[in-house]
């Protein structure tokens, strides 16, 4: 524990908090999670932090305990890639903060190493979401052809969805393409007679894009109360789930799959 | 019309011409970066025949100019 004499003031300390909460709401972090740190730092400092969370904005004030001291911001919640290491590294600060292992004028440089986080290697995520599919494709008891199957479909997939979010195309728009593409190349095996299980092979091939998180974390803010944070994420989630039903659809529609 | 194959056949093509063009350009941009390490080049004398302990000189110096001093 050090001994940290600088105090920061409620002006310094919201406009902290502000960004620190644009931050962690971007990288994935849940309500309940955003609150229990923003309080856990601000009490660290004898200050009390309010806060309105919203899909896109956080709107937070924090006031000295024993003055008049008071301050109002507003900031716009980053959308920025889910990331579990920025979330655990931002909720260990806080931790750090609180237990005074780390002094106020260290934490914002902290703060900015913490959320300039180097991205992991696009080939290892590539090969590793790959392996993922072609695991869930032998849950549901595919066999080894559609394995295969299912994870040259992923790997072309996701690698599009790399190449195409990379240059900003809509993720809505990216989720679609990359369906279609999945579930045409997941009909392999249908197409050229290969394998006793096609059909599980074209169901799997796109699970790699359902939005598992959104959902998780829509269903821990409504637990929490948090109803119009879980609506949004909600909606959210369901309208990348659209877009991958309707890149779905459209593959089985032209490979003459299932369904239609 | 074979249309499943015609659209399987679209895809994979695509998918192939992507990979291929991140490739080369990822080729390309590896050796875009120092003139001296081009793809395909006539290296000097002194890159093709380099042994540990040469003095280290410009390229683009004459190689027949050397001051063994």
């Amino acid at each position: 524990m050090i001994d940290d004499t600088a105090c920061p003031t409620a002006r310094g300390m919201c406009l902290f908090l502000a960004d620190y909460g644009a931050a962690l709401l971007g990288s994935g972090a849940t309500c309940i999670r955003l609150e229990k740190n923003i309080d856990r730092i601000a009490a660290t400092y004898g200050m009390h932090a309010e806060m309105t969370i919203m899909p896109r904005h956080l709107h937070l004030t924090v006031r000295r305990d024993d003055s008049d001291e008071i301050f109002t911001a507003t900031t716009t919640v980053r959308t920025s890639c889910i990331s579990f290491n920025v979330n655990t590294e931002l909720s260990r600060l806080s931790w750090e903060i609180a237990d005074r292992r780390i002094g106020w004028a260290d934490v914002d440089g902290r703060y900015r190493t913490i959320v300039k986080d180097i991205p992991q290697n696009p080939w290892a995520v590539l090969a590793l979401v790959t392996a993922a599919n072609a695991s869930f494709c032998r849950l549901f008891d595919g066999d080894g052809i559609a394995m295969l199957v299912v994870a040259v479909a992923t790997m072309a997939g996701y690698y599009l969805k790399q190449q195409l979010l990379g240059r900003h195309v809509d993720v809505r728009v990216t989720f679609m393409i990359c369906a279609f593409v999945s579930s045409v190349l997941g009909a392999t095996d249908m197409l050229f007679g290969m394998g006793s299980t096609p059909a599980v092979a074209i169901g799997t091939s796109v699970l790699y894009l359902v939005p598992g998180i959104p959902f998780l974390n829509s269903f821990s803010d409504l637990l929490y109360r948090h109803y119009i944070c879980s609506f949004g994420r909600f909606i959210d989630a369901m309208v990348l789930t659209a877009c991958l039903s309707i890149g779905l659809c459209g593959g089985m529609l032209m490979m003459h799959a299932g369904m239609f | 019309m074979n249309t499943p194959l015609i659209t399987w056949s679209c895809i994979a093509a695509l998918f192939i011409a992507i990979m291929l063009y991140n490739l080369i350009r990822a080729a390309r941009h590896a050796t875009r970066g120092s003139r001296h390490h081009r793809l395909i080049e006539l290296g000097t004398e002194r890159e093709e025949l380099f042994l540990p302990g040469d003095p280290s000189y410009n390229v683009n110096d004459n190689v027949y100019d050397l001051n063994d001093d």
